[in-house]
């Protein structure tokens, strides 16, 4: 069991490495640089620029960038600065990545809190209208572009003042107490939750009640109910939970798709998180704050995986020594 | 088979789940007027400034409360010599004061952290008086040291600033770039050199905004300076020298700036400014997104609204308690050019011929097929379309708000298509095969395209009426949108495209000697001629010689005349296309007095100092 | 359609017609599917007008309603609409000029057009007489006719789905197969590469790709660009399901007898194996679809998707999201919004039925 840990952490490095290359590469092959957007203002002269050139490294040649970029990670922990910001690159980052990780995990929340009830309902109600009005109602909300949704419920805070209109933080939020604060936040992390957290309900829930059905055939359970126990116990006291285990692989999965691919909730409801700062930096040719962010991303990507993986190691022992 | 509709775990389940549901509506319910807490009327602690300077006002103010505006991006740092985007500067303008401001409605020069300032009778040396007393926002005094050490700064050839270009002139002999010189002779004189008289000297030395130098002296001695001030420095220790300092920096969500104690700013009575207590850039990044929260009362002041918006914004005035300012023309301009930029060289050193090809080029180089195209263009629909009725012709860079430079005898080529015909007719172009394309006089269709930025729908819009005119008169003229750091790379580099729709903004001050580089044909923005190493022809040079004059005199009626006589060139050579340009509005919430907005940046906070809430609206 | 009273049918496409049929959901997904595409191909035709018909007198003007009897009371039997007139006092800007019936004309002529590029016309399903205009959703930003925008954008939209799947499931099957079958280095490699492509978030990947693309192409081309880097994303995902299943194939007894008698890998692969992991194929492009179709209009939400002039339903989202659009001209926003939640809604339903008949028990893998 150890072992196969080990060798799966270990292989996150080449694969990080690998990320790095090919990300280095699709940016040296788009056109420009960094400092094409800053040679728009007609002030700067071209000996600035050149300085300027000089000051990134952007004179260099493209492999000589990045193997400087692998020394500084190697050797010092450093990965680069950002040339917008002139700063680290995880110091722009920092904040970004835990507020994707906050919507994110509240989007699970969503989701799961309500793919399990739904999935166990209609699992037990298969093939009657329940079943399949559930299944129509998640596949609407995945039918509906994320862009109309986000604009809709926006725009519904915005009429009732239910809920505030976007952002993180009301703008007074640091003269509030803790509790307050986080009150505060959880109110902003309503409608970017919702509007996330929706999307993959109905494959969840499908998966859900997949799982459940297959369970509930087996002798186990025949035998449960032979004893005279209760259908709702038989179904949540002893189904559900051998149920679930196939599915507490999809909980890293989901995480990790989930990092980037909020990225258009985040613009609609200006929710700080790591997209934009990302895009952003990906227009401007911002190379190693891309990098990082990239980096980052795919590294909560593997380690979801990771961990799902190791989950089902542990569910199923098979694995790790098949 | 019956089963039981809910099971205990079940039903907790869905109990829990209904109680944060319910707990989130409660939530939400429960918000509104974010915590507004009865403020303490305001005293100011410090001693009066011994030299203030008494700010004109339309009204006096009180003392007071916040002001929330929308930003659609964060600062990316708060050290003004190295930012380099609007984001930066905008909250930067707040944070640091300099020498001299410019007056947003007269254009004039004011005085600010000097008092006054004399021109030696060369014009080419001015000596300027600072305040007595004047303090950064940590209480240090700010000396002519200080000065000194933030001309340092921006003219520091590792820091490659675009303000170091304003305050350099290349040396007619050489070619290379020759710094103004300063010094120091006392703690409150400062003095500026420049090798020639120069027009913009003072706003040139008004662009250098001045940083402390006991805090980040040592930073710069040691080649750090780049990253001092950046968005993680802790608000104490970074210290300002104009009206606001900073109270907090959220990234990517807010930055807050509060009052900055020792201002020496004040109003006709002697009350210390500014008058609000914190201004609060909120980041929205999607425009709708930021017009929804203005509507529900979460920011005061909108910028970027869409000429689409306005009749409803016009509506909604007194349910909404805001007022929609009219600011007339934008600064902000629009026009069309052509590519008439040789080839990039090749490996001999020599450019094999023009980048569009030598059939375009022969078309482009014409200025009656440059003028016919003026021609085509339907500026009225233009005005009706995508601005939606508010806008306005437009003939140069400095458009009709801009009081100070506005010339209204400038005359532009506008819609005549027959006038078009015409002028293509004469110089061979025809239809030879009825397909509705002209063909030149070698037989060549007269198609091209027009690249813009993908990202900005209303310039998608404009070219497609453009071409929609063009091919009226037999020109087939196709749409190419382009990646903006790609259109930039072709613009600017590699000269791969035919047509170009872009625009600039406006500069502060909005003076047209600030665009020289896109005036004089060895300049860096002349964009249908990037960098000539002499001018192309007659009218280039005769354009060069009247921008010299500009710059280099400080004589207005002179500079003037020469601006007339370099717009009616490029006007008649049709160098650039002339589009309308937006009439301004921008919402802004009535509770707030002294509020002004100007065409120029920063549009809404450039007197940010002398805002106030009026009182009986304290609140939300 | 009778059912034989006596023994059911047994052969397998039988079995999953019957399967299929069972859920009606899945056939009016189906069925649907069907009429769009057929929308789609027949565009030219059923638009009124050419796809970047601009009209600058009516620019944002409202729809034009359908009627059959007019204000003197006649009764016209093709329908009509009203004429209308500026009326900055309305809350569109315009109003009907009820003295002024436009009978609409049926196969009316208009803008030629050719289907599939060759046979030429000049007939379109419905029309109005110049200068008048018939707006059935209204008209956009630049007076352009929205359903016939909607029409062609639905070539664009729903042939990004098809011929995006058809490459990247070419090139996932293809690698897929090799690298279950052939093992050793080739299976690691690709294994390695599959696991790259698959830690990137997506978006960022396309965003970087698109940056690549060679840029001055015409929009149509932009969308073909699109398409290819869409693909290049979604082979890794079916190539490593493929790969496992190829696997367990290989193990079969049939597979082991080609191999005895000397069958070529090639062939062996294409023969024995593939068909095998048809229904799961299947299944999974169907459901893939929608995917395309979305992440068009995300791209286009960031300003790289399909460019004017030519129309997507992205970039018409894209450009609908302005308030002003929200406030007076909501059809802009919802024609689109619809087509693709009506397209969208009919793959997963109809993805969902096949999947139901073609492999109920789930067993070659749920994971959508």
């Amino acid at each position: 069991m150890r072992s196969y840990v080990l060798r799966r952490l270990l292989q996150v490095v080449p694969l990080l490495l690998g990320i790095s290359a090919l990300t280095f590469l699709l940016l040296q092959l788009a056109p420009g640089d960094f400092l094409t957007t800053v040679s728009e203002n007609p002030q700067v002269s071209a000996a600035a620029l050149e300085q300027m050139r000089r000051n990134f490294g952007l004179d260099q040649p493209w492999y000589v960038q990045y193997l400087l970029y692998l020394k500084n990670i190697f050797l010092h922990f450093d990965f680069g600065e950002s040339f917008a910001y002139h700063r680290p690159v995880f110091v722009v980052l920092r904040s970004g990545l835990l507020n994707t990780l906050l919507l994110a995990s509240a989007a699970m929340v969503v989701t799961w809190g309500l793919a399990i009830p739904l999935g166990v309902i209609a699992a037990v109600r298969q093939h009657t209208p329940v079943d399949r009005a559930l299944s129509v109602g998640a596949f609407v909300w995945l039918s509906l572009p994320e862009v109309l949704t986000g604009l809709l419920l926006l725009m519904l805070a915005a009429r009732t003042g239910w809920f505030p209109v976007g952002g993180m933080h009301s703008d007074d939020a640091s003269s509030m107490g803790a509790a307050a604060r986080a009150l505060d936040v959880a109110r902003h992390l309503v409608l970017p939750a919702v509007v996330v957290g929706l999307i993959p309900l109905a494959s969840r829930m499908r998966q859900m009640r997949a799982s459940l059905l297959d369970v509930l055939r087996l002798d186990y359970v025949t035998t449960a109910r032979a004893k005279g126990l209760s259908e709702g116990r038989v179904v949540v006291g002893h189904a559900l939970r051998n149920a679930m285990n196939p599915l507490i692989t999809l909980f890293g999965f989901t995480l990790g798709s989930l990092v980037s691919g909020s990225f258009v909730a985040e613009t609609i409801f200006s929710w700080p998180g790591l997209g934009s700062i990302t895009l952003e930096a990906l227009r401007s040719q911002d190379q190693y704050l891309v990098l990082g962010a990239v980096l980052m991303a795919s590294f909560v990507l593997v380690l979801g995986n990771l961990v799902a993986d190791l989950l089902l190691a542990v569910a199923d022992p098979r694995i790790a020594h098949g | 088979m019956r089963i039981e509709t809910k099971g205990r775990g079940h039903f907790a389940r869905a109990l829990a789940a209904g109680a944060v549901l319910a707990l989130a509506a409660a939530l939400g319910g429960a918000g509104g007027c974010g915590g507004a807490k009865p403020q303490a009327p305001w005293v100011d602690h410090e001693p009066p400034p011994p030299d203030p300077m008494v700010t004109p006002m339309a009204e006096i103010g009180v003392h007071g409360g916040r002001f929330r505006i929308g930003a659609t991006t964060g600062p990316k740092t708060l050290n003004p010599v190295v930012a380099n985007e609007n984001s930066s500067n905008d909250v930067c303008g707040r944070l640091y004061t300099s020498l001299t401001d410019v007056d947003y409605t007269t254009g004039d020069d004011v005085a600010l952290l000097a008092k006054s300032w004399e021109f030696s009778p060369d014009d080419r040396t001015v000596t300027f008086h600072l305040r007595h007393g004047a303090r950064f926002s940590d209480g240090h005094l700010i000396t002519s040291e200080d000065v000194k050490f933030s001309f340092d700064l921006y003219l520091d050839d590792t820091l490659a600033t675009s303000v170091a270009t304003m305050l350099s002139e290349p040396d007619p002999r050489t070619g290379r770039r020759v710094k103004f010189s300063y010094s120091a002779p006392d703690s409150y004189t400062f003095t500026v050199t420049s090798p020639r008289p120069d027009a913009l000297m003072l706003p040139a030395t008004g662009s250098v905004r001045i940083l402390p130098k006991h805090v980040l002296g040592a930073a710069y001695a040691e080649g750090r300076f780049a990253s001092a001030y950046g968005i993680d420095t802790p608000p104490e220790s970074l210290v300002t020298s104009g009206p606001w300092r900073l109270k907090e920096l959220v990234p990517n969500e807010k930055v807050e700036l509060e009052r900055n104690p020792y201002w020496f700013g004040v109003d006709a009575n002697g009350s210390r400014l500014p008058y609000l207590d914190a201004i609060v850039f909120v980041v929205t990044k999607d425009q709708s997104g930021a017009a929804l929260k203005f509507e529900a009362g979460e920011i005061d002041a909108l910028d970027n609204v869409s000429p689409a918006d306005y009749p409803a914004w016009e509506r909604g005035q007194k349910k909404g308690g805001y007022r929609l300012y009219d600011l007339g023309p934008s600064y902000n301009t629009n026009f069309l050019w052509f590519n008439l930029n040789p080839a990039p060289p090749g490996p001999d050193g020599r450019s094999p011929g023009p980048a569009v090809g030598k059939v375009k080029y022969a078309w482009f180089s014409k200025a009656d097929f440059r003028r016919a195209v003026s021609k085509a263009i339907d500026r009225d629909a233009l005005i009706a379309g995508p601005l939606h009725g508010f806008g306005f012709r437009n003939w140069s860079t400095m458009t009709r708000g801009n009081a100070k430079w506005y010339d209204s005898t400038i005359a532009g080529v506008d819609h005549d298509p027959e006038g078009a015909s015409r002028l293509l007719a004469g110089l061979g172009m025809k239809d030879r095969d009825g397909d509705g394309v002209l063909e030149d006089a070698q037989g060549n269709k007269v198609e091209f395209g027009i690249v813009t930025n993908a990202d900005n729908e209303w310039r998608q819009q404009m070219v497609n009426l453009i071409r929609d005119d063009l091919s009226k008169v037999g020109i087939r003229a196709s749409l190419v949108p382009l990646e903006f750091n790609t259109l930039l790379t072709r613009v600017r580099n590699d000269f791969q495209y035919d047509a170009c729709l872009l625009g600039l903004g406006s500069a502060v001050p909005a003076d047209p000697g600030m665009g020289q580089n896109v005036w004089k044909s060895s300049g860096s923005t002349h964009y249908w001629r990037l960098r000539s190493p002499k001018p192309a022809t007659a009218e280039e040079a005769r354009v060069d010689v009247l921008m010299d004059r500009l710059v280099h005199t400080r004589d207005f009626a002179a500079r003037r005349a020469a601006w007339h006589e370099i717009m009616q060139i490029v006007n008649d050579q049709c160098w650039l296309v002339w589009l309308p340009v937006m009439d301004l509005r921008l919402p802004i919430r009535s509770r707030f007095g002294n509020v002004a907005p100007s065409p120029m940046p920063h549009r809404i906070l450039w007197n940010s100092d002398r805002i106030f809430v009026r009182p009986g609206h304290r609140g939300s | 359609m009778a059912e034989p009273a006596a023994a059911p049918p047994h052969s397998p496409r039988a079995l999953f017609w019957r399967r299929f049929r069972r859920s009606p959901l899945a056939v009016a997904g189906g069925a649907l599917l069907i009429v769009l595409y057929a929308l789609a191909l027949f565009a030219p035709f059923v638009a009124p007008y050419a796809e970047n018909d601009i009209d600058r007198g009516r620019f944002y003007h409202p729809p034009t309603l359908l009627h059959w009897v007019d204000a003197s009371g006649r009764f016209h039997a093709g329908g009509f609409v009203y004429a209308t007139v500026r009326d900055p006092g309305s809350e569109s800007g315009w109003r009907e000029d009820r003295s002024r019936p436009v009978p609409l004309r049926w196969l009316a002529r208009g803008a030629r057009w050719k289907l599939l590029g060759l046979v030429p016309s000049d007939r379109h399903l419905f029309g109005v007489p110049a200068p008048e205009r018939v707006f059935v959703f209204g008209a956009d930003q630049l007076g352009r006719d929205v359903l016939t925008r909607a029409l062609f954008g639905a070539q664009v939209s729903l042939t990004v789905g098809l011929v995006g799947i058809a490459l990247s499931f070419a090139i996932g099957l293809l690698l897929g197969a090799i690298s279950g079958y052939v093992g050793g280095w080739v299976d690691e490699g690709l294994m390695r590469l599959t696991e790259l492509l698959l830690s990137i978030p997506a978006l960022y990947l396309i965003v970087a790709l698109r940056a690549v693309f060679p840029v001055q192409l015409p929009s149509r081309d932009v969308y073909l660009a699109l398409v290819v880097i869409l693909a290049l994303l979604g082979w890794a995902g079916l190539a490593r399901v493929i790969r496992g299943m190829v696997l367990g194939i290989r193990q079969h007894e049939y597979v082991l007898a080609a191999e005895a008698l000397g069958m070529s890998r090639t062939r062996i692969i294409v023969r024995h194996i593939l068909p095998n992991t048809l229904s799961f194929v299947v299944v999974a492009a169907t459901v893939a679809v929608p995917g395309y179709i979305l992440g068009e209009v995300v791209l286009s939400f960031l300003g790289m998707g399909v460019q004017e002039p030519a129309a997507s339903w992205g970039n018409m989202l894209a450009q609908a999201r302005s308030l002003a659009v929200l406030r007076s001209s909501a059809w802009m926003l919802y024609v689109p919004s619809l087509a693709i939640f009506a397209t969208v809604m009919a793959f997963n339903l109809f993805g969902d039925g096949l999947r139901d008949a073609l492999d109920p028990r789930g067993l070659t893998g749920g994971r959508a």
